[in-house]
Order: structure tokens, then C-alpha cells, then sequence
């Protein structure tokens, strides 16, 4: 007894400061693991093995006292840091990184992989440009079908400053690229842009600074029993702001629609929502201009006509029989107001989208103009596709709208435009909206020549999951009717033992395993260097045996992208013999383990330090 | 007596020092650990420009000290930031969410000791017996089965082969609620409720089962249980007598178990859906949302000191020895 309380005084008496060390502790070890390690891993990534002479130009060594062997080979290639996300991120981009790693070492190189976090990958390749070559990707959104954005990740404006984060962190310049790529941005004619977007990407498959290798399918799943025939969208197959238009339940008339999803907007303010989760629940209450139909083209949707008058200016006469949800029509001012709202705010997320317009004019109460600051073919796809016609009688008192409470968006989401009113929000749990009888589409509409059917869902509702598994569960329970999110491989075969739940595997346009390399640095400075690397992907094995034959070879503009897609670019096959070739032809050599050697007299280049 | 409350005085300062170190703590490390929070947005597409502009709005123009300043003055306002992701006050969320982690945890936990203090004095009674072997085994199992498993396998079972139970969440959706007694004080929540509640139960019983029976046994061989035995007393009355007098132990393990429960509600929260805080700490730090992170983890924290301190005042209430000590 005596014993006992004794060891209780002790834990009585200690215990704040038992807290306070093991609060220390935590944030000791935090530290090492986070900031401490990094900057160690630094020197391996950026150091080659045999540190070169800062100049520039090739210069023979002849004064280095080098072994003969040495001598005649030229330094060896120093060891390539391959930096991906984690095998927990994405499992399949790991598994492909380790296996090109592999095929890469048996062409003589040393390769490691170093697997981070997300935001850290981003850090290390964006920001600090601190990486040989680096792995990662860029997900498919709607807008992202026009090839504007894909196609700038190799221009020479897109580099910015070391430090800055911008979307060129391979170094990779060229005029003759960037002349072409200002060239179709700014041509209006959709034919002639298409040609230039196909010798955009010969010359890009030709360069190779950056590569995607593969495109994966997307899987969703719904309920069969209870829905049929969805219209499948290339990279969201289910859910988007088409669907409650084309699928149709089998007991007939308007039903209720369940999505399920692990995923939750992060706020449903038109000008707050920052994740393109929220704009897809968005897009149900608010209207755009103009909205893109599957295979990418801009159909006019609360605009009724669209005129390029010219390359700056841009007639819109919108749908007279439009309406607000509280019953007010939708007029001209409001689209002037939204447009102009958008940029007084300073809404950073539309940045892209509203940057270019220079004035909006009413023309008359329902057809306004719009004039660009310069010309530009992405305007009628990205910008009018994206911002949200808004009702100015609710907005136009409101200051700093990006600063309204919760309770505030809510009441002025009650007033939209789209074909579905707000209900409700509770957060992590559900989204309820309901359908609007007055939206003019409501008994089916010809858009441009896009034919949309009657809407046949009278509520839509996400239900928000813990994870995945939860998603999948709750399908199979019949708790929700389709998945709002993209499913796991290993789903499909655990879906498909329910006669009831109807499987899509949805070609998709993402980059999944966007690989970069850094120009800046020997050897990916030589083109054949990094067409030989990509001659060694194994790309059957990674398609058929890591996605499970759930995804295609990769390209820039995807194949689903089928208006812009060029089929007829430089195509890589795995090749090691060609990959061989190419670097022998390169005059590089290998001794007699196997390993690779730079070009006798040849100075690797490394990124001058700051 | 005096001396007791200038040391509860005492104490409560001691917590305000704790607390102010823990923030000004959790701000730099954060800070130094996790990445500039508009990386998140590069994959939005958004180009350095437009990045600058959110940073500008959220006031990470600022130098770090002017930051921290302002930080911890609105802290002890009430204030704990905007959440960068939310775009709406941390401390609404946090309320919201720690209410919803509540209802579940405390219960869950409350039975669990109710039930670890009957069990424990029940095995240890037993001691050396067929039942108490087959109870410390299957008590060993729990203990060392993780949460989420137990949550995973207990849905699979109940919810996707027998459909007795729903996959998750608080409430069949769409429904309506005011507010959240309304949204509690209704038979739906309790279907939904009933079984993440057994499975934290059964998770939080193990440990003060056995810490019990420790208690119990240790108590079991003072002299004066052989003093009552020896005058005749009731079986049944010795048993609980002596657990009355063994519970000290179990008030510390509910004391820390308590704090630390709210910190380690991921798993189950994530397993069942059930929209709780444990969910934002993984979302704040996915989106690199440091002000929801630091917000979650204050409040936290001060559970883990409130809790602990609460079991310290406690005891001197329960065992005069303490206080005089």
C-alpha cells in the first residue's frame, strides 16, 4: 500500500513537466525527421561524383592527372536521383518509378529513388529546382481538355525564378517552341490552332524535356439497378454537371441521386472555393456561359449564341427564358456585374480566367461584349467555362465576399443559376441540393449541336466518407448510388461480385507520371541522353503488370482528347538496344562493369550556385 | 486549507505557462516542418502571380515575428485564425467537430471504465481460475488488435454482410437539424451511433481491465481483506469494498486516456465517417492548412493538460494523503 502511494505522489507531482518533455521530444524529433533530414539529402542530388570545372564549354582535361582508363572514358555519369511521391500517395507512380529505375541502371547508370510527400516533392522540384528527375503528375479537370495549360509546361515563361514555384522547373527553353505556343494561344480559327497544337507536340516528343508515361484509367462505379445509362466523361466519368441530365432512373420520372465521395469541397463560396471538387458541386448551382462537352468542344449553355467578332472581342447574347432561383431573370448586368466582380475581388483561384478580360459592355438586356486584353483561343473554353454567372441583386452589396461567414454563403447560395437549388451542407457529412423547375434546360435544350435531354434527378446528394473503402462499402449496401470519386484498382474485382453495381473503367487525360528532367544539368542537357532514357522505360510492363492493363501509354494531350491529340509524334517504345545506340551515338562509353561514361573531354554541366 | 487553494492557484498558472510554450511551439514547428502553404495551388495551375495574391490574403506576406505576435494575442482572444483550406474561423470548425468527436468518445470511454472496474475486481477476485485465464486472454487480444481494425472488420461484418448497421456518418442523409441536440435527439443518430460506440467501448475496456485487476490483487493481499474475511463479512460485499478502494489507478488511466482519445480518434473516425476532429487533423495537414493544424492541436493539447490536471485535483479530494503530501 505504502509503495503504491508513493508512485502515485510521483506521477501527481511530475506530470506537467513530464508533458513539457515529451511536448520537446516530439518537436526534436519532428524537426529531424521534417527539416533536419532534407537538407542532408541535399548533397547527393546535387554534387556529381567527380566535381567538374565550373565552365561552361567542353574543355578536354589534359593537366588532370587521371588514370589512363580514365582518361580515354571521360568521367563517369554521376548518380541520377529520381525524386516521386510516396508509395502510400500513389502506389502505382512508385511502383513505375522503381521499375524505370531498374531498366535505367542496366544501361550503366547508378539511379536512386527517393519517394516524399507531396507538398515536399513540390518544394524540392518546383520551388528549389533541386532534382535530376522528378516524377509526379497533373490531374484531369474539365477545362485542362483545352491543351493550353499541358502545352505551356515546357515554355520558356513558365521557368519564372528559382524560389517561385513555377510550372517549367525542367529549365527547358526553346524559341522556336515558345513562338509556336504563343502563336496558337492567340489563334482564334480552331482548325489552324489545331495544326500548330500538333506540331507543338512533334516538336515536344522530339525535345522530350518532360515526358508523361502513362494515362490511367479512372474507375467509378453505380448502382445498375436503380440507374442506367450515364454519359461518361473522359477523366470524371460520373460526376460532373452533365449527368443528372443523362442518367436515367429505371423506375422512370425524377429520382433522388447519391453520390458517394471521400472527398469534401472546402467551401462552397463562388469566391472562396479554392479545390476543383467544390467547382463541381458548384457548377450544379451556378451557370457558366458555356459549357464542354465530352470531347472537349465549348457548347453555348446560358449563352444561346457566342460570336468571335474579333480577336479581342467577343459577342454574348444569353438565354432569354434564364432565371435566378428566386424567380428574377438573368440578364445582361448580371453577367457584366459577375465577370467584373471576379476581377474587383481579386479572386486569385480564377486568376487565369479573368486575368485577360480588359471590359465588359451591356449591349442590350440580354447580350453583352466582352473585350480581351489581347487575343486568346483559351478564353471561350477556360474562361467562360469556368466563371460562375452570379445574381448581382444578392452580391453587389457585398464587400469582401471571400471573407463571408458560413451561415452567409449559405443564404446567398440560395439564389443561383444552375439547375440545382442549395439545400444544405453539413460538413463531413452531406450536400443536398434540389432540382430547379424553372432552369431552362430543365425539359431538355439543344446546346450548339450537343443534344441534353430533361433532367431526371430531383435531389442530388453527396454523402461525405471517412475513406475509400467507406465509398465502396456504402455502394454496396445500396447507401449511395455512384461514386463522386476515382476508385482503386483492387475495387473492381470486390464491385463486380454485385450483379447490381455496374463497374467504368474511363480513359482519362491526366498526366499520371509527368517525369521531368533538369535540363540545367549534365546529361539531360543532350537530347539523345534523354530519349535513350525514355527508349528504357519498360512501358507493356508497367501498363499491363502495375495498372493491371487499367491505363494507356502516355502522352501530352491524351488520346481520349481526341480533337487535339497528334497521334503521328516520335512514338518510344521499350528499347534498350535503341537506348544504347542513342547514347553511343552521343559518344558516350562504358567500361568494363557496365558503367557509363560522359564523352572523353566532355565537362558536365551543373546549375551554377546561387 | 488555505495552502490548498494557493496551490490550485499555483497549478492553474503552471497550465497558462504550458500552454502559451505549446503554442508558441506547434506555430514554428509547423512552420519549419511543413512547406509555403500555396504549393497546394501549383497543381491547381496556378502561376506564382496568382499564388502571391492568396498569400497576400492571408496575411503570410507578413515577416514571421509580426505573424507569431498576432497569432498569439487573437489565441487568447478566442481567435485562432481563418482556415486557409475552409476559408471560414478554426474555431468554428474545431467546436463542430470536437462536439461530434464527444458524443462518441466520452460515452464510449465512461462505460468502458464502468465496465473495467466490475470486470478487473471480477478477475482479480478469480484470481488463478478458468475465467480469469480465458478473460486475460481475450482481453491481451483486444488490447493488441488495432482500432481500425477492429472498426474495419466490425463494418464488414455487421454493416456489408449483415446490413444491420449503416457504413458511417452521424445522420442518414438528407435530414434536418437546427442545431446539434437536434440533431442527436433522434433514433437515426442512434442507429448510426451504436456501433462505432461498442467498438470504441470494447478498444477502451482492455487496458483499464487489466490495470484493475493489478489493483485489485495488490489491494487483495493487505491484511485487513483477511481482518473481513476472517469477521465473516459477505463475499459479495468484500468485492466491492475493495474495488472502491482500488480505483485510484483507474482515475489516472481515465485522466490520460481521456486527453489522449480525442488526439488518436483518426482511426476510428475515419473507418466509421464519422465527421469528427481526428478527420481535420489528416485533411489540415494534407492541404497544409496551418492555422486549422495549430487550432486542432491547442485544443487538444489543453485536453491533455486539463484532463491530467482534473485527475491531479481529484485525487487530493479522494486521498487526503495527497494533499497533504
Amino acid at each position: 500500500m505504502v509503495n503504491y502511494t508513493k508512485l502515485l505522489k510521483g506521477i501527481s507531482k511530475s506530470t506537467s513537466i513530464a508533458v513539457l518533455i515529451g511536448i520537446v521530444l516530439v518537436a526534436i524529433g519532428a524537426f529531424l525527421a521534417f527539416g533536419g533530414l532534407a537538407p542532408q539529402q541535399t548533397p547527393t542530388v546535387t554534387t556529381p561524383i567527380e566535381t567538374p570545372t565550373e565552365e561552361k564549354k567542353p574543355t578536354p582535361q589534359k593537366e588532370e592527372t587521371t588514370p589512363a582508363q580514365e582518361q580515354r572514358l571521360g568521367i563517369p555519369v554521376q548518380k541520377i536521383v529520381i525524386i516521386t511521391t510516396t508509395e502510400a500517395d500513389d502506389p502505382q507512380r512508385w511502383a513505375a518509378v522503381q521499375a524505370i529505375a531498374e531498366e535505367w541502371r542496366k544501361l550503366g547508370f547508378e539511379v536512386e529513388v527517393i519517394g516524399l510527400e507531396p507538398s515536399q516533392v513540390d518544394k524540392k522540384c518546383y520551388y528549389e529546382w533541386d532534382f535530376d528527375v522528378c516524377v509526379f503528375g497533373w490531374g484531369a479537370r474539365i477545362d485542362r481538355l483545352d491543351p493550353n495549360l499541358f502545352l505551356s509546361l515546357i515554355t520558356t515563361g513558365e521557368i519564372g525564378e528559382k524560389g517561385q514555384g513555377a510550372n517549367n522547373p525542367t529549365g527547358y527553353s526553346n524559341p522556336e517552341y515558345d513562338k509556336l505556343y504563343e502563336e496558337q494561344r492567340r489563334t482564334l480559327d480552331i482548325e489552324k490552332r489545331r495544326e500548330i497544337v500538333f506540331k507543338l507536340q512533334e516538336l515536344w516528343f522530339e525535345e522530350v524535356p518532360r515526358f508523361n508515361i502513362y494515362h490511367s484509367f479512372v474507375i467509378a462505379a453505380y448502382n445498375s439497378e436503380k440507374w442506367s445509362d450515364p454519359l461518361i466523361m473522359p477523366g470524371v466519368p460520373l460526376f460532373h454537371e452533365w449527368q443528372p441530365f443523362f442518367i436515367t432512373p429505371k423506375q422512370g420520372g425524377m429520382q433522388e441521386l447519391i453520390y458517394g465521395s471521400h472527398v469534401e469541397p472546402d467551401s462552397l463560396n463562388p469566391l472562396g472555393a479554392t479545390l476543383i471538387f467544390s467547382w463541381f458541386v458548384l457548377k450544379n448551382i451556378y451557370d457558366t456561359l458555356v459549357r464542354l462537352s465530352p470531347s472537349g468542344q465549348p457548347v453555348p449553355w446560358l449563352a444561346e449564341s457566342i460570336e468571335v467578332e474579333s480577336p479581342t472581342s467577343i459577342l454574348i447574347k444569353i438565354r432569354e427564358n434564364a432565371k435566378f432561383h428566386d424567380g428574377k431573370p438573368i440578364t445582361a448586368e448580371d453577367v457584366k456585374f459577375s465577370y467584373e466582380y471576379f476581377i474587383a475581388n481579386e479572386f486569385a483561384y480564377f486568376r487565369p480566367y479573368w486575368k485577360n478580360v480588359d471590359r465588359v459592355e451591356v449591349v442590350d438586356k440580354y447580350t453583352v461584349r466582352i473585350y480581351l486584353k489581347e487575343p486568346d483561343a483559351t478564353f471561350v473554353t477556360n474562361s467562360l467555362y469556368m466563371i460562375p454567372i452570379l445574381p448581382k441583386h444578392v452580391w453587389e452589396n457585398v464587400e469582401n465576399p471571400s471573407a463571408l461567414s458560413e451561415e452567409e454563403v449559405f443564404e446567398k447560395l440560395k439564389v443561383g443559376s444552375g439547375p440545382f437549388k442549395f439545400v444544405q451542407w453539413v460538413k463531413k457529412e452531406f450536400i443536398e441540393l434540389e432540382a430547379f423547375k424553372e432552369h431552362f434546360a430543365f425539359n431538355g435544350i439543344t446546346a450548339g449541336d450537343f443534344e441534353v435531354p430533361n433532367l431526371k434527378v430531383s435531389k442530388l446528394i453527396i454523402k461525405i466518407y471517412g475513406d475509400l473503402e467507406g465509398v465502396v462499402n456504402a455502394l454496396i449496401t445500396k447507401e449511395v448510388d455512384a461514386t463522386a470519386v476515382g476508385l482503386l484498382p483492387g475495387h473492381i474485382e470486390t464491385l463486380e461480385k454485385y450483379d447490381y453495381i455496374t463497374v467504368i473503367k474511363a480513359r482519362s487525360f491526366a498526366l499520371n507520371a509527368d517525369l521531368m528532367f533538369n535540363v540545367r544539368k549534365s546529361p539531360f542537357d543532350i537530347k539523345e541522353v534523354r530519349q535513350a532514357l525514355l527508349y528504357a522505360i519498360p512501358y507493356d510492363y508497367i501498363i499491363e503488370v502495375i495498372l493491371k492493363g487499367l491505363g494507356e501509354k502516355g502522352y501530352i494531350i491524351a488520346p481520349v482528347n481526341s480533337f487535339w491529340h497528334n497521334p503521328d509524334v516520335r512514338q518510344y517504345e521499350y528499347n534498350p538496344e535503341k537506348a544504347r545506340e542513342l547514347l553511343a551515338s552521343a559518344g558516350f562509353m562504358w567500361d568494363d562493369k557496365g558503367r557509363i561514361y560522359y564523352p572523353p573531354g566532355f565537362t558536365p554541366k551543373k546549375p551554377e550556385d546561387p | 486549507m488555505s495552502s490548498f487553494f494557493v496551490k490550485i492557484l499555483l497549478k492553474i498558472i503552471s497550465v497558462v505557462i504550458l500552454f502559451y510554450i505549446i503554442l508558441t511551439f506547434q506555430f514554428f514547428l509547423f512552420r519549419l516542418a511543413l512547406p509555403d502553404p500555396t504549393t497546394i495551388f501549383l497543381r491547381e495551375g496556378l502561376s506564382p502571380e496568382d499564388r502571391e495574391l492568396i498569400k497576400k490574403m492571408f496575411g503570410l506576406d507578413q515577416p514571421l515575428h509580426i505573424q507569431y505576435i498576432s497569432y498569439i494575442v487573437n489565441f487568447f482572444k478566442g481567435d485562432m485564425g481563418i482556415s486557409f483550406l475552409y476559408k471560414v474561423p478554426v474555431s468554428t470548425i474545431v467546436f463542430d467537430r470536437l462536439l461530434n468527436t464527444a458524443i462518441i468518445l466520452i460515452p464510449a470511454i465512461i462505460t468502458a471504465f464502468i465496465i473495467a472496474w466490475k470486470l478487473g475486481s471480477y478477475i482479480a477476485w478469480h484470481r488463478g481460475k478458468f475465467v480469469e485465464k480465458i478473460s486475460v486472454v481475450w482481453i491481451m487480444i483486444i488490447h493488441s488488435a488495432p482500432l481500425f481494425w477492429l472498426g474495419m472488420i466490425a463494418l464488414l461484418f455487421f454493416s456489408v454482410q449483415l446490413q444491420i448497421f449503416p457504413i458511417g456518418g452521424m445522420r442518414t442523409p438528407p435530414y434536418q437539424a437546427a442545431n446539434f441536440l437536434e440533431k442527436i435527439l433522434h433514433i437515426d443518430f442512434l442507429y448510426h451511433w451504436i456501433l462505432p460506440y461498442t467498438i470504441l467501448t470494447i478498444y477502451f475496456l482492455s487496458t483499464p481491465t487489466l490495470i484493475m485487476r493489478t489493483a485489485m490483487i495488490t489491494t487483495l493481499g493487505e491484511d485487513f481483506i483477511n481482518v473481513l474475511e476472517a469477521i465473516g463479512h459477505p463475499k459479495k460485499k468484500i468485492i466491492r469494498d475493495t474495488a472502491r478502494y482500488s480505483i485510484l489507478p483507474l482515475l489516472t488511466q481515465g485522466g490520460i486516456t481521456i486527453g489522449l482519445a480525442f488526439g488518436g480518434s483518426i482511426a476510428f473516425e475515419t473507418v466509421f465517417s464519422w465527421p469528427g476532429i481526428g478527420r481535420e487533423i489528416l485533411i489540415a495537414f494534407n492541404n497544409l492548412d496551418y492555422p486549422l493544424a495549430q487550432g486542432i492541436f491547442a485544443v487538444l493539447s489543453l485536453a491533455v493538460i486539463i484532463s491530467n490536471t482534473t485527475v491531479d485535483m481529484l485525487y487530493s479530494y479522494l486521498d487526503p494523503r495527497i494533499r497533504r503530501g
